[in-house]
């Protein structure tokens, strides 16, 4: 549990208030200071190739034309400071609309400072475009842009949706130096909010300021709270190589989510607030809860003679393969809106709500106990722990328990084992919406048995100069699910060329069966009758017993990393060889062999090769990565360990020497 | 089991649901399903032409998407803008047995701008339904029609549209009004497949029947110059409420010169005069070509705005200058009016960019072209310069415009000229570099790479990189060496001469294999080139290598102490009608150092398919070869 605390976002409260006044006066447009005029290099990022010289934005209610409306004011001075800095110069500001409403921006100006010569984008130059049915945007460039200027623009967006008061984004992919958000919200709207990512703030002020808001024709004069938040001198952004959870988890912003709405003539609109709220919420929610309740109508359209009989857990595996084949997974998530799940048992097609829950639905027909789990994909992000922020969720799984056992369900993929979640979703926890009790947060544990394993025997034929061999490629757990999935994907043989060409230019399979007898729900056994010719030159054999590696470049190239390595789930990699040393040569050498251990048991390369008294050469590999995730300062210690697998699996060496 | 199937279906036709039994997929054709991922069930386009400048044109489209591969064919896109309307338009979907699905009526379409990828804005908008299949197979009928009084960009006819797509039945038909405006047809492979043309007063019909699925091909010429297909035009017609007429390139070039280009090119007096001090002093107009070219690349920059008639013509000079961005149209246009200015003559060019080379046709003028660039006449040769690029030298076209027919703008008319090209040997890349071996396989030591043509514009771009990003350039580039650690590196961009010079100092752990007294070491450690085509039963297409190259790589290697050469491959030397590979191991030094000689020479050229063997196997030899390895063994 000691890893799950660890990649835990800094969540602050905001009640700390840091005295010391670090904002500055408010800027006004197209004004540069001094500071902003002698800005040549950035000190603290040599490598920028533009920054924030200043940003800034408000947030508050306003009554225009008898509505109230969310107003947010923006204001950014960019510098460019190299050739590639000029990219910042396009800007699109997305605005969203339904049918019945849109959001308007307003007053959007821009301009481009050249030293002392400032130029301005004209109406005409600034576009409008439609994006998709719902969000459309204002997008123009900078006229004049060359290093060293400075780009200026401000807009304000007039929102009829209160909803979208959404935070704060303090980090980008280029650095700032000073960006500085406002909000002044009435006493009626109730936002709960976090500060995402390991930044502190560097000013943090809450007010309360009195008879700040009314309506026309109300009476009374609402106070508001008025916040002001800023942080100087923000890096940039830098995404991380492979194996990262999502940016998310650690891009600086500020969080908001409207949690109630007390309206102005009285009465509350909750939005969310507790979980017991939203426990009591859930049950009727017409596209979660009210879903749950078709049990009837999976007793009527599946037959009931089917899952009757066996074990429990037998008929609960049974249920499950028949969810995964009836349905095809549509490739959405769309867990909020519209899930219809009798449409999309009858059309046998749906999002990951809707097969899911079809899946609770049968099991709970059947007499299971199932419930929804809700939780976030790795590339969402994960979900805040501290209070229900329901658009932090994407994905719905189900919880079953089965004699004392619990597992996690997931129908999307027709490959996965019963009790397999697939890779998107190892994501750490959810939360488990048990509608007779109260919900509870519940951890994903990964399958621990992720093996890929050969088994090879080779025989060497020095007088042809070819080696004739058997390979058995074991995969267990999510490796089997990939193979599975690879397998698929194309024909035999395209698959079978694929693997040669892998392997080099003069490996040959002769034969390829899938060992069904050997393989199960979570492994794959497949077995390759294969020749290489040309193997080795004529005399000595120099010959390197990894025909076949695992990987043979590491994935870990940067000199550093900022950000934590998940693996999702733990590997371990196994190579068994056994050559014959042909007639008329002997061994002369053999590689070195190696042990290597991580520190605490967290991962271990060992690898032994020797000859036996019959004259056959055995080699056992492994390569095994006993955790999922590693804090960044370890970042090296990985990138060696894998570059040791690399060295070890491209550089060995059997010599056999010509008697 | 597949009698109650066929029972069941009997049964779905007599209660007559919504159902069409054409799009029925149960039984198709095994021909036309080998190697396909959708079918083609009919592909027809109807067109009426009223005049030079009035045209409608129907279209039904039947489609059975058999695999996902073929989902595409499930995202329907209509474009119109402010001369082109869509009348009707619709999408039924049909199951396998023919059962209606779904229908998407013209006000269920999505209704959004253009995104091309490459403009800031496009005045273009497009209806757009988006499909994805929930089993196979499932067929898509579109049907549309457009009216719209631009001609220019006259419908286009493939018989086939894809690879891996097969088609059942395909219709193009012309209605016109009157012989005046007939138009000009030119056929392309359409020996290929079994095409029946039929012509009268007043109509033109092509129609072709059960064209059979074709795969792609590695190496095998662009799908433009392989698949049938019509290429349609009018003399005279509309674009964008512009009215043209042309019989020839002449003529297409006066009316670029006329309609398009004519007063684009003022300056201020400002400008003017600060053209003329850029260059006083230089008389030679090639010099002051590349001063101004110089300046149009520190000041400006490429953004795309296409609005009406902008999809062609350029914005005026005068506009350029003040914002300092433009599109190809806009920059060229600029570019030429400052060359004016400083006294040199230049020509707006038109042409088909891309990797792929694509001629404009002698025979065939009409409009086309994605691209425009500046042609510079100087003592009876032409330079050509691309004014959307900040960073390419002067008279360099790179890969993107090379060797190729294209519309140079001349003030008499236009004229097709074929712009510079890089063949063969002018594809040079050189490596020059030392390592050290020691004793426990590490290496330590620098190379030299230097590039010219075609490799120049793959590498120079390095120059601009982060140092993270360079370092992962040579970590990807090398990745046959482990661990590889840069400890300098330098970059030297010799414009005049188009010649990129890299100087990398680097260290690598464990780069040889040890076991026990013997180290094995792969020789070629900076130009492993593994490329071997992939093998095809049965090659359909012939194949091309469009430009060829040619590498040469010395190397000196300095052993570790106290071991000699226990094995070392002999030196080899190929030469066929794809080029050459010559190899070389020369020990020195007693011993104590090792020479090693490359050159690996692949010249351009169209080959028969019958030579594909023939090719696959000296690239097979090339990268086994490339991979040679050496033994040594402690003394």
């Amino acid at each position: 549990m000691s890893v799950i605390n660890k990649i835990f976002f800094a969540i602050c409260t905001f009640l700390m208030v840091v005295s010391i006044s670090f904002a500055q006066n408010s800027v006004e447009f197209g004004r540069l200071s001094n500071v902003d005029l002698n800005f040549n290099s950035y000190e603290k990022d040599s490598l920028a190739d533009a920054v924030y010289l200043y940003e800034y934005g408000d947030n508050y209610f306003e009554v225009r034309d008898n509505r109230i409306w969310l107003i947010t004011k923006y204001h950014a001075k960019i510098k460019v400071l190299t050739l590639e800095g000029i990219d910042q110069s396009i800007i699109e500001v997305p605005y969203y609309h339904t049918d019945k409403s849109t959001e308007k921006i307003n007053d959007l100006k821009a301009l481009t400072h050249n030293s002392g010569i400032s130029m301005g984008v004209k109406k005409s130059e600034i576009f409008d475009i439609d994006v998709s049915e719902n969000w459309s945007e204002k997008r123009f460039t900078f006229p004049n842009v060359k290093v060293g200027s400075i780009l200026e623009y401000t807009y304000e967006i007039q929102s009829p949706f209160h909803f979208n008061l959404k935070g704060w984004d303090f980090q980008s992919d280029i650095p700032k130096i000073y960006s500085e958000y406002n909000a002044r919200i009435p006493g009626n709207w109730v936002y709960n909010r976090a500060l995402i990512g390991e930044r502190k703030l560097d000013f943090n002020e809450a007010k309360v300021k009195k008879y700040c808001f009314s309506i026309p024709g109300g009476t009374n004069e609402a106070s508001c709270e008025v916040l002001k938040y800023i942080m100087k001198d923000i890096p940039a952004y830098e995404e991380s190589e492979e194996f990262m959870l999502s940016s998310n988890n650690y891009k600086s912003r500020l969080e908001f989510e409207l949690s109630e709405y007390k309206m102005f003539r009285g009465g509350t609109e909750k939005f969310t607030k507790t979980w017991k709220d939203v426990d009591t919420e859930f049950k009727t929610d017409k596209d979660i809860g009210s879903q749950l309740r078709k049990r009837n109508f999976f007793e009527k359209n599946v037959d009931p003679t089917l899952f009757t009989v066996g074990e429990p857990l037998d008929r609960a595996k049974k249920i499950y393969s028949f969810v995964q084949n009836h349905f095809t997974w549509n490739e959405k998530y769309g867990i909020w809106h519209n899930n219809r799940v009798k449409d999309a048992f009858e059309e046998k097609s749906g999002n990951v709500a809707e097969i899911n829950i079809a899946l609770i639905n049968l099991l709970n027909a059947r007499g299971f106990n199932a419930n929804i789990m809700l939780m976030a994909t790795r590339k969402r992000g994960l979900p805040k722990k501290t209070h229900p922020v329901m658009t932090d969720f994407n994905y719905i799984v189900a919880k079953v328990d089965i004699d004392g056992v619990t597992y996690l369900l997931d129908a999307t993929e027709r490959n996965l084992p019963f009790g397999m979640l697939p890779y998107r979703c190892l994501n750490y926890y959810g939360r488990v919406m048990d509608f007779d009790k109260e919900s509870y947060w519940y951890d994903i544990i990964p399958e621990g048995r992720n093996n890929q394993s050969v088994r090879m025997q080779i025989k060497l034929n020095p007088k042809e100069r070819k080696m004739e061999g058997i390979l058995d490629l074991i995969n267990s757990g999510y490796q089997s699910v990939s193979r599975r999935d690879l397998l698929e994907s194309m024909s035999r043989e395209k698959y079978l060329e694929e693997f040669e060409k892998t392997i080099g230019n003069e490996f040959y399979v002769n034969s390829y069966a899938i060992k069904d007898e050997y393989s199960g729900e979570k492994k794959l056994v497949e077995r390759f009758e294969f020749d290489v010719e040309e193997g080795f030159q004529a005399s000595n054999i120099y010959l390197n017993p990894f025909l076949f590696k695992f990987f043979d470049k590491n994935p870990f190239l940067s000199t550093r990393r900022s950000y934590p390595i998940d693996f999702g789930f733990i590997r371990n990699y196994e190579y068994f060889l056994n050559v014959e040393v042909p007639k008329g040569y002997r061994l002369k050498e053999l590689p070195k062999s190696k042990n290597i251990a991580l520190p605490d048991n967290l991962g271990a390369i060992k690898f032994n090769i020797n000859e036996n008294a019959s004259g056959t050469i055995n080699m056992v590999f492994s390569f095994a990565l006993n955790s999922t995730h590693f804090d960044s300062q370890n970042f090296e210690m990985i990138r060696d360990f894998f570059s040791e697998g690399v060295d070890i699996q491209t550089h060995s060496l059997i010599v056999l020497e010509k008697i | 089991m597949q009698l109650t199937f066929r029972i069941f279906f009997l049964f779905l036709c007599l209660t007559g649901t919504a159902q069409n039994q054409k799009y029925q997929s149960l039984l198709l054709d095994s021909s036309l399903s080998d190697n396909a991922n959708a079918i083609v069930r009919i592909d027809e386009m109807n067109i009426h032409l009223s005049s030079y400048n009035e045209m409608s044109y129907e279209v039904n489209q039947v489609v059975t998407i058999l695999n996902s591969k073929g989902n595409s064919f499930g995202v329907n896109r209509v474009g119109y803008d402010k001369e082109k309307k869509i009348k009707d338009l619709e999408v039924y979907i049909y199951d396998n047995l023919g059962n209606e699905i779904d229908h998407i009526k013209k006000r269920d379409f999505e209704d959004v701008s253009v995104n091309d990828g490459i403009s800031l804005y496009n005045d273009d908008r497009m209806l757009v339904n988006r499909y994805t299949p929930v089993s196979y197979p499932c067929t898509i009928a579109l049907h549309y029609t457009i009216e719209t009084s631009d001609t220019g960009f006259f419908p286009q006819w493939y018989f086939v549209s894809d690879y891996n797509v097969s088609v059942e039945e395909s219709r193009y038909t012309i209605n016109y009004s009157d012989y005046g405006i007939k138009p000009q047809i030119k056929e392309y492979n359409l020996e290929e497949i079994q095409v029946s043309k039929k012509e009268s007063e007043g109509i033109i019909t092509y129609e072709a029947a059960d064209i059979k699925a074709y795969r792609p091909e590695q190496m095998a010429p662009s799908f433009s110059k392989i698949i049938p297909r019509l290429r349609v035009q009018l003399k005279q017609f509309s674009l964008k409420g512009e009215t043209a007429e042309f019989n020839d390139w002449k003529d297409f070039g006066l009316w670029v010169n006329n309609s398009l280009l004519k007063d684009r090119s003022n300056l201020n007096a400002e400008t003017t005069s600060k053209v003329k001090s850029l260059v006083s002093g230089v008389s030679d107009t090639l010099e002051r070509a590349k001063i101004i070219y110089k300046y149009v690349q520190d000041n400006t920059r490429y953004i795309s705005v296409q609005i009406g008639i902008g999809g062609w013509k350029p914005i005026s000079a005068l506009d350029v200058d003040k914002v300092k961005y433009g599109d190809c149209k806009g920059l060229s246009n600029y570019t030429r009016a400052l060359l004016k200015a400083a006294g040199v003559e230049s020509y707006y060019t038109v042409i088909q960019a891309g990797n792929g080379k694509i001629d404009f046709e002698q025979d065939f003028a009409g409009l086309q072209g994605n691209h425009a660039i500046l042609t510079i006449p100087y003592k009876n040769e032409y330079y050509w310069i691309d004014c959307t690029s900040q960073v390419h030298p002067f008279g360099f076209l790179g890969d993107f415009t090379d060797d190729r027919k294209a519309l140079v703008v001349k003030p008499e008319g236009g004229e097709l000229i074929k712009t510079a090209s890089y063949l063969n040997e002018q594809n040079f890349q050189g490596i020059n570099g030392e390592y050290i071996l020691d004793p426990v396989g590490n290496i330590l030591g620098f190379v030299k790479i230097s590039t010219k043509g075609v490799q120049y514009d793959n590498r120079f771009g390095l120059e601009k990189e982060s140092p993270e990003d360079v370092v992962k350039y040579y970590q990807n580039t090398w990745n046959n060496i482990n661990n590889l650690k840069l400890d300098d590196y330098s970059f030297e961009n010799d414009k005049d001469q188009v010649l990129f010079t890299e100087t990398v100092t680097f260290k690598a752990s464990n780069y040889a294999s040890i076991s026990g007294n013997r180290i094995l070491f792969s020789v070629n450690a900076f130009n492993n080139n593994s490329f071997v085509p992939n093998r095809y039963r049965n090659r359909k297409f012939p194949f091309e290598i469009t430009r060829g190259y040619l590498d040469e790589d010395t190397l000196l290697i300095k052993l570790p102490d106290g071991y000699k050469i226990e094995a070392v491959p002999e030196a080899f030397n190929e030469e066929n009608e794809f080029g050459h590979y010559k190899v070389s191991f020369e020990p020195k030094e007693e011993g104590h150092s090792i020479v090693y000689k490359r050159s690996l020479f692949i010249k351009n050229g169209f080959y028969p398919k019958e030579k594909y063997g023939d090719y696959r196997e000296f690239r097979k030899m090339t990268a086994k070869m490339d991979n040679s390895q050496i033994v040594l063994v402690k003394k």
